[in-house]
């Protein structure tokens, strides 16, 4: 069933109408089901069996399409069988019977049992039926399988739709198989036996395209048709596609509802069949439905395709503790939530524009329900109610219908966090100035959100985000860039300044820090030390090292180990050949800073080192940068975009410091082949500065400076020249080699 | 002389008179030609049709890609018209495919077309890919080249996107481009000037078609469809055999001075659930604006043989124009 259900789906036809596929996904970009903007979390409603029909825009189902029905149909056959063998076959021996054995096999049983020559294999001796008693129950259940199995033919298809289905010719005549089953059918006796050949016999002329026949076959022994949790269902569905394929939409979709209501394994099927064509036929399935709840069911299913706020209201006028319009609901919700999406979740500082794309009559009858207070379950209404309202920043109405949520606010714990994050919703959205009163107002809500623990379900993370970028936003506009910092890292780019980032430790060491800062303070995963680390990096990049050495120190338990060994380099840059290398000694932030600071006093105090000392301080510097070895020397918990920014990382790329030393070195060396180093690394630098900083519009790939020029015009006599002809290729196309 | 010879080419080429054949897509899973579709057929000496075969999509359930909507009723195409397959791959079906498993989706779709007809002499893919599924497209391209007889013209569509921002999308490697001159709007702005055809946006990309690396034919609109909105958001597309009743005034009012209506009654139609409020907006090009599209391509492409084809051959679309139409905007590209 699930199969040709499938199959159906597969019809439609998805290049008529891709382009409105990319405007839906445009919104959220990637592989992403569009839930990731979400602050309205489904789940509060408390109703797993609805999981699959929550809200999703990649997949039909929230949960993925799986095939669960046929598994769950595979074990419960077994289970009937067994049931029907008495027993006394054990579970292996019916699984091996139903699924594995071949049609040669099962005839060889048969024979076998009656005596007669047989050619069974090792294992199905090993399952034989043959001490089974009565033996007609053995025989019936062979006889049974021999049929069935022939039927798979044109029931069970396999799905590739690459093969040439079509043109494949059958062993089995279905005509021959469908006497067969009448005869079968008309011969048993037992009441299991009709039922299973009842259901064979009506997918073999439901497959034969004889709808009537299959139909009525269903009304003949719609009695016998008692497996629960299997045929029962499997039997209605084969119906309803029968009526489906006549073009009796209302009997079709009536009874696709039933198996959707009845049999959770077949809820997605039953789903997908379901499809109301005209307003007619929809009329017409309503007067099919006997009860009133089968009548909600309808609705219940209309509301999933179409129109949920009709939906709703005519499930509640027909029962109004009713829970079946729970799930639309919140599919409601999720779907208004959609319009706020932007490429970081939802972008609530859109709100007034967008407000106008809320859904009016949604609002209105979520307005009603809040205010009636009647439903089965109120305080989704209340929550529901008040969300909207407030993305729609009708506030008053908003406080309201929250301040009828909170009694309830503490029923679960999935509750008591969603009722705090639309509060922090409704008080962050008109939010203008972040004032100590403010903060202290959202204190308990940003509590709740930012520090209890949550259910996994739970849509916190753009609520999250959204209310730290808000609370930032506001805290800037008051040029307090320090708790901008602190309620959102990043919010700001200022931390290429040391006096910027001393206020931001002087900030961190403030002793009497508000609740709202301490509570930022306790969730931001950063430390006072997070910033020491990257003071210790800019007065490294000032050429402070003193200043950068005494920052470093002063972290605690401070570690920041280095790749490779810094103060190497090559004609070619290889940082994981560097990593890889033997290195003697392991150097760290300090260390590093430390052998820096004693090469610097040498080349100072001893001035026929000076050349050499000079150029491995310049190696150190060039290295720290992007383009070296040991560029984990900037690995700060601040600012690590996961994006590598250039802006935010300009400091990182600039060698203005290790050019400003291989010249130096080159000046303090009469070793021309220690110049032609440091030629040749200036030249480097050179070039990583153009190509960091090169225009727009720059097209080509090549550029030479003034020290290839003067590595052609002075050193080419030296040794070090011929490595860099051998191994630059670069430099080789700059002298026309 | 070299000078004297180019201006003496370029007078010989200006002389030449194009050739420009009309066609057509045929966009249906069931092959079947109503009277008025043979009938501009024959007017319009179509040689050729460009038929959809099959959609290509990864399957939710496995995550492979599968064909979808398999065209039937191939048997029905005459046979004085030859029938160029067209398959339309989704965008997302590259996205997180290997190298192996690309190839085997050449396999597996030159395989399915010539299961469907195994005689064509020109086989077009058709697929609105970007730069994240540029190499695994280029590359499918390439595996099929390998797949089909040296003789079969491999050609794909090219969106103008992909014409302007070559740098970003790259050039196919298919023998010729057929650039879709249409889908140009925004949809989502119901305001917005028509989705499927604006001159206005369309001279945003017309100078870059010049330049273009691969010889283009030409896709042209003369669909119709209603954009559904309900509460200023696309509710969906409505289209062919969903088309509503729109002139029922119990269910619908047309708007003054547009081509916009209004739903007044909640109702389902055709399988698409109407709501009060919800509104239609109505887009279609017309003769006009065909003849002008026309004009404006000219202008800006290489006089070179070429194919004008229509998008999409169903009655419906047809009977809007008069064969005359069609002639001008042929005639247009010579």
């Amino acid at each position: 069933m699930k199969k040709k259900l499938l199959k159906r789906l597969l019809l439609v036809l998805i290049s008529g109408s891709c382009i409105a596929t990319i405007t839906v996904l445009a919104c959220a970009g990637g592989d992403w089901d569009g839930t990731e903007g979400s602050m309205f979390t489904p789940e509060i409603i408390n109703q797993p069996k609805y999981k699959p029909f929550f809200r999703t825009q990649a997949t039909p189902f929230y949960d993925g399409y799986d095939d669960a029905s046929a598994g769950i149909f595979k074990e419960q056959n077994t289970k009937d069988w067994m049931n029907f063998l008495g027993n006394n076959l054990s579970k292996e021996a019916v699984d091996y019977w139903l699924y594995e054995a071949t049609i040669n096999q099962i005839d060889s049983m048969i024979f076998d049992i009656k005596k007669k020559p047989s050619n069974l294999t090792q294992k199905s001796q090993s399952y034989s039926l043959k001490a089974l008693q009565p033996e007609s129950k053995a025989t019936g259940f062979l006889y049974f399988l021999g049929f069935a199995k022939r039927n798979e033919e044109f029931a069970v298809k396999e799905i590739n739709y690459w093969g040439d289905e079509n043109k494949k010719k059958g062993v089995y005549s279905i005509t021959k198989q469908i006497a067969g089953g009448v005869n079968f059918l008309a011969k048993a006796t037992d009441a299991f036996m009709k039922e299973r050949y009842a259901f064979q016999l009506e997918r073999l002329y439901f497959f034969n395209k004889e709808y009537n026949n299959a139909i009525k076959i269903y009304k003949e022994n719609e009695g016998a048709f008692k497996s629960e949790d299997n045929i029962k269902w499997r039997a209605l569905s084969y119906c309803a596609g029968a009526y489906y394929r006549q073009g009796q939409y209302a009997q079709a979709n009536y009874l696709f509802s039933k198996v959707f209501d009845g049999f959770d394994a077949l809820k997605k099927s039953a789903y997908l069949s379901f499809h109301p064509l005209q307003q007619a036929d929809w009329n017409e399935c309503l007067g099919l439905a006997k009860t009133t709840h089968e009548k909600e069911v309808l609705w219940q299913m209309f509301g999933l395709y179409n129109d949920y706020v009709t939906a709703m209201r005519e499930i509640l006028k027909l029962n109004p503790k009713s829970d079946m319009a729970d799930v639309l609901l919140t599919r409601a919700v999720n779907i208004e939530e959609e319009k706020f999406n932007g490429n970081l979740g939802n972008d609530l500082s859109k709100q007034k524009e967008l407000s106008e794309k809320i859904d009016k009559n949604l609002v209105a009858f979520l307005d009603e329900m809040s205010a009636t207070n009647s439903a089965n379950n109120p305080v989704i209404w209340h929550l529901s109610a008040a969300y909207v309202n407030y993305l729609k920043q009708n506030f008053a109405t908003g406080d309201k219908q929250l301040k009828l949520a909170e009694r309830y606010s503490k029923t679960s714990k999935m509750i008591k966090a969603q009722y705090h994050l639309i509060s922090l919703v409704g008080k962050v959205s008109r939010l203008t100035d972040l004032t100590p009163k403010a903060e202290a107002d959202l204190l308990t809500d940003l509590k709740v959100m930012f520090k209890d623990e949550v259910e996994n379900s739970f849509r916190p993370n753009a609520a999250r985000l959204w209310v730290r970028t808000t609370l930032a936003k506001l805290a800037i506009k008051k040029e307090e860039h320090e708790k901008a910092e602190l309620i959102l890292n990043g919010i700001e780019n200022r931390f290429d300044k040391i006096d910027n980032l001393k206020s931001m430790i002087a900030y961190w060491d403030k002793e009497n820090k508000s609740e709202f800062e301490k509570l930022f303070s306790e969730v931001s995963g950063l430390t006072k030390f997070s910033y020491v680390t990257l003071l210790g990096i800019c007065y490294t990049q000032n050429d402070q090292l003193e200043d950068a050495l005494r920052a470093f120190k002063s972290i605690p338990k401070y570690k920041n180990e280095l790749l490779g060994n810094p103060f190497t380099i090559h004609v070619k840059d290889c940082h994981d050949c560097d990593h890889e290398a033997v290195q003697k000694t392991k150097y760290n932030n300090i260390s590093f800073v430390e052998k820096l600071i004693e090469m610097k006093g040498i080349a100072i105090s001893k001035p026929a080192e000076a050349g050499q000392n000079y150029f491995l301080v310049a190696n150190g510097f060039y290295n720290m940068t992007y383009f070296g070895n040991a560029r984990y020397f900037y690995n700060s918990q601040i600012n690590s975009n996961y994006y590598f920014d250039e802006e935010l990382h300009a400091a990182e790329l600039d060698n203005e410091l290790a050019l400003k030393y291989y010249l130096l070195a080159r000046s303090k060396t009469s070793d021309k082949e220690l110049q032609a180093k440091c030629t040749f690394m200036a030249a480097k630098c050179e070039q990583n500065k153009f190509f960091t900083n090169k225009p727009k519009d720059y097209k080509g790939d090549f550029r030479s400076g003034v020290y290839f020029a003067q590595l052609k015009k002075e050193y080419t006599t030296t040794k070090y020249y011929q490595e860099i002809i051998k191994e630059c290729g670069y430099y080789r196309k700059y002298i026309g080699k | 002389m070299i000078r004297y010879f180019l201006a003496f080419s370029i007078f010989f080429v200006s002389c030449k008179k194009t050739n420009i054949e009309a066609s057509f897509y045929y966009w249906k899973t069931k092959f079947n030609l109503s009277q008025t579709e043979k009938k501009i057929l024959k007017e319009l000496n179509t040689k050729a049709l460009y038929v959809r075969f099959f959609d290509v999509d990864i399957s939710e359930e496995s995550g492979k890609p599968l064909p979808v909507a398999v065209l039937e009723g191939v048997d029905s195409i005459p046979r004085n018209i030859n029938c160029i397959p067209v398959v339309f791959i989704t965008n997302r079906t590259f996205l997180n495919l290997n190298k192996g498993q690309v190839a085997l989706l050449a396999k597996n779709s030159v395989s399915k077309i010539n299961s469907i007809k195994n005689n064509y002499a020109e086989l077009q893919f058709d697929c609105d890919w970007s730069g994240k599924t540029k190499e695994n497209y280029f590359f499918f391209l390439e595996e099929v080249k390998k797949l089909i007889p040296k003789d079969v013209m491999l050609t794909c569509t090219i969106r103008l996107h992909q014409v302007k921002y070559t740098f970003k999308t790259g050039v196919p490697p298919a023998s010729r481009g057929m650039l879709m001159f249409y889908n140009m709007g925004d949809l989502g702005n119901i305001n917005g000037e028509n989705s499927i055809y604006s001159s206005k946006i369309a001279e945003k990309y017309t100078s870059f078609l010049k330049t273009y690396e691969l010889p283009l034919d030409m896709a042209l609109p003369i669909f119709k469809w209603y954009v559904h909105y309900r509460n200023n958001s696309v509710a969906g597309l409505i289209t062919k055999n969903e088309m509503p009743k729109i002139n029922d005034t119990i269910l619908f009012s047309q708007q003054e001075n547009n081509t916009k209506f209004n739903v007044k009654t909640d109702h389902l139609e055709n399988g698409i659930f109407y709501k009060k409020g919800d509104v239609l907006k109505y887009e279609t090009i017309s003769k006009e604006q065909l003849i002008e599209a026309a004009e404006l391509l000219q202008q800006n492409l290489k006089k070179e043989d070429r194919k004008i084809v229509f998008y999409d051959l169903d009655e419906n679309n047809i009977n809007y124009y008069e064969k005359e139409t069609f002639e001008k905007v042929v005639a247009g590209f010579n």
